[in-house]
Order: C-alpha cells, then sequence, then structure tokens
C-alpha cells in the first residue's frame, strides 16, 4: 500500500475509474511512471478499454484519471478533457494509418501550426528514427507489417505526446520480427524519453522490454511489480496470467 | 429543344450542388451522432423516395406556395414568390436528388472505421479538420456516386416540377417536360433530341459509377 501511494506521488499517470458494460465491471486502479509499463492480461481482461479511458476516447462511468498532476477525468467535477487536448499519443492494434495519404502525411498528420518546413525537419526525423528515412512518399499498403507499426509508432510520438499508448503493438507481425522490433521500440522510448504503457499478454515482451508490469484481470488490476530485465522473476504474472485464463 | 435542355442543366447543377451541401452533413450526422429527432431526419429525408410524384408535388406546393410556410418567408424577404418559377423547378428536383446523396454518403461514412477518426482525434485534430481530411476522402468514392445519381435524378425530373414550377416554355419548361409536350404535339423529332441527350447525361452517370466500383450498394 505504502509503494502505491508513494508511486501516486512520483507517477506519471493516475487511473482510478469504474464502467459497466452490461454484467462487466471495468474498475482499473494503478499508478505507472517513466519507462516502459506493460499491462498485462487475459483477452476480455479490460486492457484496451482502459487504454481508452486514458486516450479520452471512452468515458467511464465513476472515477477520475490524471496525467502529470493535470487532470483529465473526474466524474465528480464533471472534467472530461477531449483527446485532443489530452497530448497522449496511441498506437492502435491495428496501426489506424491513413490509407489516404503518404507515409510523411501520416507523421505529419498531428504537426499543426508548424510552418511547412519545420514540419518537414520534423517527418524526416521522426522517420529517420524509426528507420524509414527514405519511406516518405510511399502509401502505407506499400509497406510491411513491421513498417507500418513504426511509421504509426513515428505519427504518435511526433506531435510530442506526454505519454504513449500501445495495444499490443506487436500482434500484427510474425515473431521472428518481432523481437527485433520490441528491442527497437526500447531503444526509441530510451531516446525519446516519453512515458509508454503498452497493451499485451505476452510475458516474453514484458521481460525483454518493460520495466514495471501490471496485471488485469476480470477488469481490476490485480498485481503489480517492477520488471528488473531478461532475468526478471515474474511467477507471480506467469501463475496470474495461467490461472484466469481457466 | 436547346433551350428546355440548358434550363435542366443549370437546375440539376444547382439542385445537386444544394442537395450535396445539404445532404453530406445530414448523412454524416444520421451516422455519428445519437439525438432525439434522429429516426425522424432519416425518414424525411428519405420519404421523397418513396412518395408518388404528385403526392409529392403536393406537398411542395404547400410547402412553397403564397399560404404556405416557405412562399410566406420569400414574400416577406422580398424575394417574391416561388411557385412557378424555376427557382421552384430547383427546389424540386433538389428535394428529389437529397435522398440519392444522403443514402450513398451515409453508406460511405458507415464504410469509414471509426478508428481513423479516433486516430485523427488523438492526434489533435479539431472534429472538423477529421471530416475533411479523413473522413470525407475515405467516402469520397461513394458520396460522388450519390451525387451522380442525386444529378441524373435531378435533371429528369417531371411529376413534383410540373406541379410546382409548371410547364411555361422558355421559363420554367425543363427538357423532361419539353419531350413530353413534343410527343403530345407529334414532335418526334424534338422527343428524340430531349431523350438523346438525357440518355447521354444517364450514360455519363453510369460510367462514373461503374468507376466509382459502388454498384453494389444500390
Amino acid at each position: 500500500m505504502n509503494d502505491r501511494v508513494a508511486r501516486e506521488q512520483t507517477g506519471t499517470l493516475t487511473v482510478a475509474f469504474a464502467h459497466r458494460v452490461g454484467s462487466f465491471e471495468l474498475a482499473p486502479q494503478f499508478c505507472a511512471g517513466d519507462g516502459i509499463t506493460a499491462l498485462v492480461g487475459a483477452s476480455g481482461a479490460g486492457k484496451t478499454l482502459t487504454l481508452r479511458a486514458i486516450a479520452g476516447l471512452l468515458t467511464p462511468q465513476t472515477g477520475h484519471i490524471a496525467l502529470q498532476g493535470d487532470t483529465l477525468f473526474d466524474a465528480q467535477r464533471g472534467v472530461h478533457t477531449p483527446p485532443q487536448a489530452r497530448r497522449i499519443g496511441v498506437v492502435f492494434q491495428q496501426y489506424a494509418l491513413f490509407s489516404h495519404l503518404t507515409v510523411a502525411e501520416n507523421v505529419a498528420y498531428g504537426l499543426v501550426e508548424r510552418s511547412d518546413a519545420e514540419r518537414q525537419a520534423e517527418v524526416s526525423r521522426w522517420l529517420a528514427l524509426v528507420g524509414l528515412e527514405s519511406y516518405g512518399t510511399r502509401w502505407p499498403r506499400e509497406l510491411s507489417g513491421g513498417q507500418q507499426q513504426r511509421v504509426a509508432l513515428a505519427r504518435a510520438l511526433a506531435p510530442a505526446p506526454r505519454m504513449l499508448l500501445l495495444d499490443e503493438p506487436f500482434a500484427a507481425v510474425d515473431m521472428g520480427l518481432r523481437k527485433r522490433l520490441r528491442e527497437e521500440l526500447r531503444r526509441i522510448q530510451r531516446t525519446v524519453g516519453t512515458p509508454m504503457l503498452l497493451v499485451t499478454h505476452d510475458l516474453d515482451e514484458v521481460r525483454q522490454i518493460a520495466d514495471h508490469v501490471i496485471v488485469m484481470d476480470a477488469g481490476r488490476v490485480v498485481h503489480q511489480q517492477p520488471v528488473g530485465g531478461s532475468h526478471a522473476d515474474l511467477s507471480a504474472v506467469h501463475t496470474l496470467l495461467t490461472s484466469s485464463r481457466d | 429543344m436547346i433551350g428546355p435542355l440548358w434550363l435542366s442543366t443549370w437546375v440539376a447543377l444547382v439542385a445537386t450542388a444544394l442537395a450535396t451541401l445539404v445532404g453530406v452533413p445530414c448523412a454524416w450526422v444520421l451516422t455519428r451522432r445519437q439525438f432525439i429527432g434522429r429516426n425522424v431526419l432519416s425518414v424525411l429525408v428519405l420519404l421523397p423516395l418513396v412518395l408518388p410524384p404528385t403526392v409529392l408535388g403536393y406537398y411542395l406546393l404547400l410547402l412553397i406556395g403564397r399560404q404556405g410556410p416557405v412562399g410566406q418567408l420569400t414574400e416577406a424577404l422580398g424575394l417574391g414568390r416561388l411557385v412557378f418559377t424555376p427557382a421552384a423547378a430547383v427546389f424540386a428536383a433538389f428535394v428529389a436528388a437529397l435522398p440519392f446523396v444522403v443514402r450513398a454518403a451515409q453508406a460511405g461514412f458507415e464504410q469509414v472505421d471509426a478508428v481513423y477518426e479516433e486516430a485523427a482525434r488523438t492526434l489533435g485534430r479539431s472534429e472538423r479538420a477529421i471530416f475533411f481530411t479523413i473522413t470525407l476522402p475515405l467516402a469520397w468514392r461513394t458520396v460522388l456516386a450519390g451525387i451522380a445519381l442525386g444529378f441524373a435524378r435531378a435533371i429528369g425530373e417531371f411529376g413534383a416540377t410540373l406541379m410546382i414550377a409548371g410547364n411555361i416554355p422558355g421559363h420554367t419548361q425543363t427538357a423532361s417536360l419539353a419531350i413530353y409536350d413534343a410527343v403530345q404535339g407529334f414532335r418526334y423529332d424534338l422527343a428524340w433530341q430531349g431523350s438523346l441527350a438525357l440518355s447521354m447525361v444517364a450514360g455519363v452517370v453510369l460510367w462514373l459509377m461503374t468507376r466509382s466500383r459502388v454498384r453494389g450498394t444500390w
């Protein structure tokens, strides 16, 4: 409990809300700090809905959500900051790249109120960071799954969000590529410093890139712990994940 | 036949432009927003599709006639009467074209997965910007097909036009009405001219429809 209070003070994101959909009650309570936080749980645990609420794409019935001391949602006070004003980036599961815009136009989409030159420089910088500097004029459909994922990442990071949410970003790429993309994501996180909250149900992924792990089951947070690299003891997480599948 | 064809062309163009300006936002509201009266709006917009043309014409006459609300409004604004003017022909064609534009635009907007608009929102763009840069471009082919169909319907409007705009040669006589008159007067050469011209318009519309690959929608 003391640990949670301490994290609430330093953590960048605090989440405590409840939302009922039919007989399912989503009521996650957690804080997420710097680095990469993995949100794990079996499918149907409420991970994606939690991300949607943080991004402002879902309005919970009660509770509050705050980022860096800034209240984004508070049911009691009637605060609901629209997604546009939250400055939270999202990488969607299927990337949601705009098929009628080129790769460069996709990355530039969130860069408003900037001169053309500034925008172009920013786009080049982000495309270089994800290793796609020569792909600006291509169309999303011409890219492989892994490349599309990196465009989505560059697009979400370009407007300098305060936090980045990733919904199973590696689900649509094959196993071999996954490991490489994870390492790349970790490298990018270290470079830009943006805190990331990543939804996954893969423990290898947690070991490989997460600094902290939060386990959800049936709409609630049931466990959280730090992850200290590839040798971290995640047996508690493992037990929870396997038991909830029964 | 040149005069009536010319009149029909600009009446249909203005009517289609109006139907687009009204119908596209209308379709967006119907697909993306929940509000009281949504079903009423949906039914009102589609009504011209199923009403007999003379019934539709009669209702429009009640609406824009001297005693009707729209008629009184235009008189009060100093625009004079609407009935039996080319403006009434535009109005009839507009009402006839509207359901085609709305239905196609609705289908188009429904095809656009909401996740694209959500992604745009998280990137900080306004709802207005999202509509013009994401929703409309992604739905454009289907919307365009609806506009083309609406134009075809507008340029061929007959029943309601006859009732509210009349059949005044050189003033409100559109090509459809002129063809009818020509046949009544055994002027088959004129009837042929008008029919061929309107058939060509129909052909161009069908060609546009095939190009936009939405034939299955209708």
